[in-house]
């Protein structure tokens, strides 16, 4: 029984995945990529493909709130396509992070494209809100946010020295959305500033930390998921170009020292889908494997695009071939929702391994 | 099957077989004549045809109730070699007279297939083997072989066509280690002791009854037991922070005056290298028995080599002045061997032979480049030519 279902289960992950494979390959195939200035478009359309075309709006929220009732493993199977294109997408922050946090303190929707309003690098159980309420109204400001779009702004704050969620228009007075030089230009930031901006606390307390935590852990485990399938883009891009490009009158993929160190990525890619896979698909242990895999995912994906874009030679130090963007998009998702070592450290505690001192 | 079905079915064996009052051999007879041996492996053969991870349901409702096992790491070359290759290429009467003894541990398994002359490149073995009417007499030597003192039988590897290309001249056998032929020296290695041995082969009679395959299918019939091999050392099925990573993170535990950050951090990397490493090796149990290893899995051993040796050497500067210290030079020949037995110097030291035996990890990542990536050939100046004439 357990067999059959994980098999219905397999069947339906790469039904999916060949959809959005399929439909990223029409909508933002990667020549479009490199066009900076058609970006934003870019994102919109992808996202419009995604939401209608596929039906994958509100996929985390439960079914008695409007949404899908979807698994963290189906919105894993999205977001290792959306790493493997490179493809600009709110799918991470809206649709698996600020979306399902509102329906989790009761939000009745719509869900839109809203956006947890922290700086990207912020890690899962590190989150200290700085903005504070004071009689119904907040100033301050954010910076580096992912996902700020036209959808509602989601912010954490504290309201009496409690932690809560409060939910405001992208669109009220008083709220000011500066877009950022991002390095990464397939994953917009914007500094975003509040000014006497009326709010409306949604959760407090306990509710409000479980919501905010379990939020950015669930798009710490899609995000590992994105960070696989950028990885597999670069391995697979760097294996075609050594097995055409020759030089000394020889493939560059009949050297041993390149066939060792794409055999090395080889095993580190499958490792690292491996630890992905396991914590989309975990009931019971997602805090020790969301950052087991947020570890090992971020710094694969960096190897993986650093390793291409020193084979792919100068072709990889060019504009046009989009090999840069992915190394762009891997060195910012190393930092993002927290770092490597943040999580290391925040797995440190779960397993009792205590650090020094 | 459900867990439920195979719960039932080992209560219906300890009911026939209680192990209070039934001797140790006849109960694990019993439990291979259920298919309770392995139910990984085919109805007849001492399993069920199921995937080998079900196994975990049957050892945990037989060792509940005290039932013997078979002492699995006295035979390891047997149960993780031998056996599926014997089921692989061997002939139903080779099979009806190896696999039950070999399971129950009556008869233990070694394997006789490097040489001097033949270690990463195994094809290259010069060990002969000629045909005197219906037996093979084997002369050479071999070397690296475990637990040769104590085998009833091993997997061989020898050249029975010298004049064919190098993969074509080999044919696989079994061979009785009680041939009078057969000289089995101990071989002390870096830790002190003698895990290993080198067998000294001299007109041993090998019956034509006892080749496995064809004649010239050797290469083809090795590879396979080596990639059983690869899964079985790089291998799992165990809990969290079993192996390596356990004595260590133990080390860690038991030491917070030692404890520094960057040690930490390099800890926690291989603990999360070392959980991955084990999730993976779940996948491949969760595998259905049809499919067979192949180079893929070759990256659980080369993780697993990589994992182990840096967990040890962090295990000896974690230890500080304690780290200094040795358990025992003394030669010895153990019966079995634990990769995570005796002290940490020792546990550094036996690590480094885990990205050396049962293939190289330079070999096993040429493996991966060329039969998972594609990545073209070495160039290999002794192929396409007969093995007695190529540069050795």
């Amino acid at each position: 029984m357990e067999r059959e279902r994980t098999m219905t289960a397999t069947a339906e992950s790469t039904a999916l995945a060949e959809t959005v494979r399929r439909m990223l390959e029409r909508v933002a195939p990667a020549t479009s990529l490199v066009h900076e200035d058609g970006l934003d478009a870019l994102l919109r359309r992808v996202d419009a493909a995604l939401d209608d075309e596929i039906g994958l709006a509100g996929l985390l929220v439960p079914e008695s709130q409007g949404g899908l009732g979807g698994e963290l493993s189906d919105a894993a199977t999205v977001a290792t396509e959306l790493g493997r294109a490179c493809a600009p997408s709110r799918f991470v922050t809206a649709t698996v992070l600020a979306g399902p946090l509102l329906a989790d303190v009761g939000h009745a929707g719509p869900f839109g494209a809203a956006c947890l309003v922290v700086p990207w690098g912020t890690a899962p159980g590190e989150l200290l809100p700085r903005l504070v309420v004071v009689d119904g109204l907040v100033s301050g400001s954010v910076r580096s946010v992912a996902g700020v779009g036209d959808g509602p702004l989601v912010l954490p704050v504290t309201v009496d020295g409690e932690t809560a969620v409060a939910i405001v228009s992208a669109d009220a007075p008083g709220v000011g959305l500066a877009p950022v030089t991002s390095l990464d230009t397939t994953r917009p930031l914007t500094d975003v500033t509040l000014d006497g901006v009326a709010v409306q606390v949604l959760a407090t307390g306990r509710r409000a930390v479980d919501a905010l935590d379990a939020g950015l852990e669930r798009a710490a485990v899609a995000l590992a998921a994105e960070q696989v399938g950028l990885a597999s883009w670069c391995l697979s891009t760097t294996v075609d170009h050594v097995q055409q490009r020759r030089q000394f009158g020889r493939l560059l993929g009949s050297f041993q020292a390149l066939k060792h160190r794409l055999a090395t990525l080889w095993i580190e890619v499958d490792s690292a889908s491996v630890a992905a896979e396991a914590a989309a698909t975990t009931t019971s242990d997602r805090a020790v494997l969301a950052s087991a895999a947020q570890s090992m995912c971020s710094e694969v994906a960096l190897h993986a695009a650093e390793e291409c874009i020193q084979m792919l030679g100068g072709i990889g130090m060019t504009w046009e071939h989009p090999a840069h963007l992915y190394l762009k998009r891997a060195l910012v998702d190393l930092n993002a929702l927290g770092t490597p070592e943040q999580h290391r450290r925040r797995l440190a505690t779960l397993v009792d391994l205590p650090p020094a001192g | 099957m459900s867990a439920a079905d195979l719960e039932h079915l080992a209560a219906r064996l300890l009911a026939a077989h209680p192990p209070a009052s039934t001797d140790r051999l006849d109960f694990l007879r019993a439990q291979y004549d259920a298919g309770l041996a392995w139910v990984g492996k085919p109805v007849g053969r001492g399993g069920l045809g199921l995937t080998v991870s079900d196994q975990v349901v049957v050892d945990a409702a037989l060792r509940a109730a005290g039932a013997p096992d078979n002492d699995p790491a006295a035979n390891s070359i047997g149960l993780g070699m031998a056996a599926p290759t014997l089921l692989r290429y061997g002939t139903p009467d080779q099979v009806d007279r190896f696999l039950p003894p070999l399971w129950t541990g009556e008869e233990i398994w070694c394997q006789l297939f490097s040489e001097p002359g033949a270690g990463s490149d195994l094809a290259n073995v010069s060990t002969s083997a000629t045909l005197d009417g219906d037996t093979w007499v084997v002369n050479g030597q071999k070397v690296w072989t475990s637990g040769a003192q104590n085998a009833r039988f091993a997997i061989l590897v020898a050249r029975t066509d010298p004049s064919a290309f190098k993969h074509a001249g080999l044919t696989y056998f079994v061979c009785p280690m009680d041939d009078p032929g057969v000289d089995v020296r101990p071989l002390r290695q870096i830790t002190g002791e003698a895990e290993f041995n080198e067998v000294f082969l001299t007109d041993v009679r090998i019956p034509d009854s006892l080749r496995i395959g064809a004649v010239g299918q050797g290469w083809e019939v090795a590879t396979a037991t080596l990639n059983n091999e690869r899964v079985a050392i790089g291998g799992g099925g165990a809990p969290r922070e079993s192996g390596m990573i356990g004595v260590v993170a133990q080390a860690w535990r038991s030491h917070p005056e030692r404890r520094r950050p960057v040690l930490h951090d390099r800890l926690m990397r291989l603990w999360i290298d070392a959980e991955v490493a084990r999730l993976a090796a779940e996948r491949v149990r969760r595998r259905p028995a049809h499919v067979t290893p192949g180079p893929g899995d070759s990256a659980a051993k080369v993780t697993f080599a990589r994992i182990a040796q840096q967990l040890t050497a962090l295990e000896v500067e974690l230890l500080g002045d304690d780290g200094m210290r040795y358990d025992d030079w003394t030669m010895r020949r153990p019966e079995r061997v634990s990769f995570t037995g005796r002290g940490p110097g020792y546990r550094y030291l036996r690590a480094k032979g885990n990205s050396i035996e049962g293939g190289t990890s330079e070999v096993l990542l040429n493996l991966i480049a060329e039969r998972v990536l594609g990545l073209p050939a070495e160039h290999r100046p002794d192929k396409g030519i007969p093995w007695n004439e190529s540069a050795r």
